[in-house]
């Protein structure tokens, strides 16, 4: 054997969860190919030290990250879901940070991972992931006001790189918050009561101030400018954006004030860069 | 060693690694601490807290960089987003060396995110150490690869682990991070002498000298860092510390982290094995002095 088939035939054994009976189409090979036995170990016990290892690694990093998460589809449901998305998604990077960055997307599309509220548990995901995304994004000089003023509609604008903008189905940031703000206190007072959800059409901005990760909920309107800036509109093409589907209430001065309305908080929570 | 071009010439003393439960403490009480070592994948972000709790360090204390992601022993090519990001680490850190270790972690770019072990092989050690060159090269930097605990060994093994690190830190030209709990650990895990791998390692190439503790099972020792650091690694640190002479050293404490000073404390026991310092590297606070090399 090479080395670069050893190491794929080793990666190949690791991948398989250590109580690989409960995952279907996991396949074991027999670690004695390539190890040797101890006195005290044979070749697949030694093997399984790092299986052992790795998994519990690669679980607590997912599950970590996914705390609201495991409180909308229980204990037991997410520690499958778990080892389901890792065996989907095995790790393409360097780093333990981008593991889960697929987790919202795939959950979305199996929805017998999510249980009876599946919707719910794929907006708490997307929400979470977001959070992570927002902790150690950059950070540019934002605009000052005087410049947002002086802004015209075809000014190139953009946007914080730790703002995240999420349309949600379900109120997660409400059990989001609750969740976080648990796991930060000692164990004695942590026996509160989670917060219901329900369905609930939300727009939320996920960004950070000094340091902090903060959910602000935004209106639609404001919510369909920043949204079609993020994605490198002009001012005007993010204001014909919104008008277009579905037709914005109200006049032509509704819509101005509420535009300025708009650039005003951005301006002012540094989100136009 | 102290001071070689391994270390950057520096003579760093005791540091230990910095975790994110003590920051409150150290950048509030400013503790005394000769460096500290942190894990550059931590801080290889875009912004955020990480970076701007590093920075508050930065200003009161050097630091040196110890990865656990760049596996040199993989059989794929090293990751040209990985080395970028972590030579802007290096830019902001001014770390005089680098640290990662003697191992593979990754295969066809999926990572395990473990310290899996090598077979000691000539294949290994000519592809580790043609990384290992680029990883140097790339970074302008001096690099010691650490020796890992393992609990596995290949048949395809074609020599010791000692033979297998000397080859290929003479083939990469590069340094030495002796981790002595590791070589205990590996060596329980395995049946051989801890002394002969400390008595075989090249002492002109150690940079820097890792101390920990470890767990006890029934049929074999796990490498935990939850512990303080067990009376036979520290014989182990003592004959090496007798071989390579004064070299920088460093506890890592990673589990059931208690508060700082007993984890400092149980850093500065190394002072006991070590020969004086020289009087200009004695001065323990440091102050924005990161071109002391
Ligand atoms: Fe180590």
């Amino acid at each position: 054997m090479t080395l670069l088939e050893l190491q794929r035939r080793m990666l190949g054994d690791l991948r398989v969860p250590p109580d690989a009976a409960a995952v279907p189409g996991a396949r074991e090979q027999g670690a004695r190919d390539y190890l040797s036995d101890s006195p005290r170990l044979n070749a697949q016990q030694r093997l399984d030290i790092y299986r052992r290892s790795c998994w519990a690694r690669l679980r607590e990093a997912v599950a970590e990250d996914f705390p609201a998460l495991r409180a909308i589809v229980g204990r037991q449901r997410f520690a499958a879901l778990i080892d389901a998305y890792l065996i989907a998604h095995p790790s393409r990077s360097w780093t333990l940070r981008n593991l889960s960055r697929s987790l919202p997307a795939w959950l979305a599309t199996n929805p017998h991972h999510g249980g009876k509220r599946w919707r719910a548990a794929v907006d708490a995901a997307r929400l979470e992931w977001a959070y992570i995304e927002s902790f150690d994004a950059a950070s540019r000089p934002p605009l000052s006001p005087e410049r947002i003023a002086s802004l015209g509609a075809d000014s190139p604008l953009c946007l914080q790189p730790h703002l995240r903008l999420l349309d949600l189905g379900w109120n997660v940031d409400d059990l989001v918050v609750a969740v976080h703000h648990k796991e930060g206190e000692s164990p004695d007072r942590s026996g509160k009561t989670l917060p219901t959800i329900r369905p609930r059409k939300i727009y939320l901005a996920v960004h950070r101030v000094d340091g902090l990760v903060y959910y602000r909920r935004l209106d639609k309107f404001a919510f369909r400018i920043l949204d079609a800036l993020q994605r490198n509109r002009t001012l005007a093409e993010a204001v014909n954006a919104c008008l277009e589907s579905p037709p914005h209430a109200g006049s032509a001065e509704d819509r101005i004030r509420a535009l300025q309305q708009t650039l005003a908080l951005a301006g002012q929570l540094g989100w136009i860069c | 060693m102290p001071a070689n071009r391994f270390n950057g010439y520096t003579d760093y003393g005791v540091g230990v690694g910095l975790r994110i439960p003590h920051y409150d403490h150290i950048l509030s009480r400013n503790p005394t601490v000769d460096w500290f070592e942190i894990i550059s994948e931590n801080y290889m972000v875009d912004g955020g807290l990480p970076l701007r709790m590093l920075d508050r360090i930065l200003e009161q204390y050097r630091v040196v960089q110890h990865g656990v992601s760049l596996y040199f022993g993989s059989a794929d090519r090293l990751n040209r987003d990985h080395l970028r990001r972590l030579k802007s680490l290096t830019r902001r850190t001014n770390t005089p060396w680098l640290s990662d270790h003697l191992c593979w972690g990754s295969v066809d770019g999926t990572y395990s995110h473990d310290l899996l072990p090598l077979p000691y092989t000539w294949e290994a050690v000519r592809k580790t150490a043609a990384n290992i060159r680029e990883a140097q090269d790339f970074l302008e930097l001096p690099i010691a690869v650490e020796n890992v605990s393992s609990y596995a060994e290949f048949h395809a093994s074609e020599m010791t682990e000692w033979q297998f690190l000397n080859e290929v830190v003479e083939a990469a030209d590069c340094g030495i991070l002796l981790d002595v709990n590791n070589i205990y650990v590996s060596s329980w895990n395995h049946g051989f002498d801890p002394f002969d791998y400390v008595n075989a390692v090249a002492p002109e190439r150690v940079a820097q000298i890792h101390i920990a503790g470890h767990s006890k099972f029934e049929k074999y020792r796990l490498d935990t860092h939850d512990h303080p650091v067990l009376d036979p690694v520290w014989r182990l640190y003592q004959r090496a510390i007798a071989r390579c002479g004064r070299t920088a050293t460093l506890l890592e404490w990673d589990d059931r982290i208690p508060g700082f000073d007993e984890v400092h404390d149980e850093a500065l026991k190394a002072n006991q094995y070590l020969p004086a310092a020289i009087p200009e590297s004695s001065a323990a606070t440091v102050e924005m002095n990161h071109d002391a090399a």
